[in-house]
């Protein structure tokens, strides 16, 4: 049965995949990172896959989607509970223009390494201490109001520089409140409208989702460009990839 | 094709310089470089390094403009094994936010040249060619033991563990454990390393974990006290440490380098 709980079923079914599919001998009912486990349900989840289950990149999150069983899968494959997983998970399932589960799985991976792993939208540590733009800069608004402020790290995405805070903040449609005020991109609401809109938009680095994650291609180390070259390319790849997973079953 | 030069920004005038010798090697500090050579040949420039580290970079960057900042320091020089403190800023424009890290780097001397490693990302590419793996140098075994006694370690749920995987496991899922902690574990942990010192048989180093995201510059140390075989304690000999008062070498690369 397909309840969508991280239920003792859930596990049987588990040990059953790891039985019958992986020929485990000692079926332990985990789904660990870098695992066993985690590499046969991802061969499973590829296109061609004639299961139905793990269907293709069309299968996707929705209302019916239970954050709690995404909440309860992510503590058993990283082994914590952070804070802030279940409003960035509901945020994205609301979010129309989520069109592919591994967007969804990239998404919460980036917001797993920038946020120190809470999910939630924090500032940079040092707020740029010792950096350029930990000195601050000075922001005329449309009104010739001066507005000095520090653009350090904020949010999801980490946004920072004037510059990001203005074309960004355009391009959710706050014009230029956040190169007044960059604080906002601490609120919830604006830190997933900032991640949400740079990635599927380029607005970050002039390339988004669509030239890594589209189709049959899924290049998870690559899209890390949409952010920032390819700082971290390895680790946010793999723990795409284990959020994919944990998508996955709960889609299910 | 035009080919234009970067020139890294440098002080005028010398205002400090150290130099020592190890196992054949001269180690030299000065204010804009750290040199090693060996029978007068170099065999290790920071300045070198942190080129070709760029030249990757600006490679991959897919026509970003790039500048990277670094501020590396000299921990010691035992035997062949040169320790390295390396803290580096990368800016990426356009980019939605900087990159870099700090990190305890060992280079084995012996080994050629500065090979940057095309598969590796972003600053994993400097030097990995002869980066020195602490599980290689002294065991897996002695390596996991002397973790599992380090308090980090210990607090992470790490004291019982007896193999690197429990250990690296202990760590990883104490990533968020407290507000104030700020690190992870990356693939290559275990080659973060620098030396610290050896008394009698005893080895002392130090792992650094590397910030993530918000807290990217900071370095987390894991004290380690390792027995170590007549055979290493031979090679290593006296560890040398750089006088007091001599500062980082700064390095900048790419764009407005001066500013």
């Amino acid at each position: 049965m397909l309840d969508g709980l991280a239920s003792a079923d859930l596990n049987t079914a588990i040990r059953k995949y790891q039985t019958d599919v992986l020929k485990s001998l000692s079926p332990d009912g985990r789904v660990d990172a870098g695992g066993g486990t985690i590499a046969g349900l991802l061969r499973s989840a590829e296109p061609s896959a004639a299961n139905g289950l793990f269907g293709t990149q069309r299968a996707t999150l929705g209302p019916t989607t239970r954050v709690a069983t995404i909440e309860d899968l992510y503590k058993r494959q990283f082994g914590m509970s952070p804070p802030g997983l279940g409003v960035l998970t509901r945020a994205i399932i609301a979010d129309p223009n989520i069109t592919d589960i591994r967007w969804a799985a990239y998404m919460l991976a980036t917001a797993w390494l920038e946020t120190k792993f809470t999910f939630q939208p924090i500032d940079e540590d040092g707020k740029g201490s010792g950096r350029d733009y930990g000195d601050g800069e000075t922001y005329t608004d449309t009104k010739g109001i001066k507005h000095e402020n520090v653009y350090y790290g904020r949010g999801y995405a980490q946004i920072t520089w004037l510059k990001n805070y203005l074309t960004n903040g355009k391009a959710i449609g706050v014009d230029d409140q956040l190169a007044i005020d960059p604080s906002k991109a601490l609120d919830p609401a604006i830190a997933y409208q900032l991640m949400s809109q740079g990635m599927r938009k380029g607005t970050f680095t002039g390339v988004s989702f669509s030239h890594y994650i589209v189709g049959t291609k899924c290049d998870y180390f690559n899209a890390r460009r949409i952010i920032n070259g390819t700082d971290r390319a390895t680790e946010i790849a793999n723990t795409a990839e284990s959020l994919e997973v944990v998508l996955r079953v709960a889609v299910l | 094709m035009i080919v234009v030069g970067i020139l890294a920004a440098a002080p005028a005038t010398a205002t400090q310089h150290w130099l020592t010798n190890s196992s054949g090697f001269q180690i030299e500090i000065s204010d804009t470089d750290i040199v090693a050579t060996r029978a007068g040949r170099p065999v290790f420039s920071a300045r070198e390094a942190a080129q070709a580290d760029f030249n990757q970079t600006a490679h991959q960057a897919d026509g970003a403009m790039v500048r990277i900042e670094r501020k590396i320091s000299v921990i010691s020089i035992a035997g062949p094994y040169l320790s390295l403190r390396d803290e580096a800023y990368v800016e990426l424009t356009p980019s939605a936010h900087p990159g870099g890290e700090t990190r305890f780097w060992t280079i084995d001397l012996r080994l050629n040249g500065t090979k940057p490693n095309p598969k590796a990302d972003g600053l994993n590419a400097i030097g990995a060619g002869r980066s020195v793996d602490l599980r290689k140098l002294v065991g897996d075994i002695p390596l996991a033991r002397a973790l599992s006694q380090d308090s980090f370690v210990k607090a992470a749920g790490g004291a019982g563990a007896t193999t690197l995987d429990d250990i690296h496991d202990a760590l990883a899922s104490g990533m968020s454990a407290t507000a104030d902690q700020c690190y992870f574990v990356p693939t290559d942990w275990t080659m973060r390393s620098a030396i610290f010192g050896v008394e009698g048989s005893q080895l002392h180093a130090r792992l650094g974990l590397p910030g993530a995201g918000t807290c990217r510059y900071r370095l987390t140390q894991l004290g380690l006290s390792i027995p170590i075989s007549p055979f290493l304690h031979r090679l290593i000999g006296t560890v040398k440490v750089p006088s007091v008062g001599i500062k980082p070498v700064s390095i900048t690369l790419g764009a407005d380098a001066g500013r």
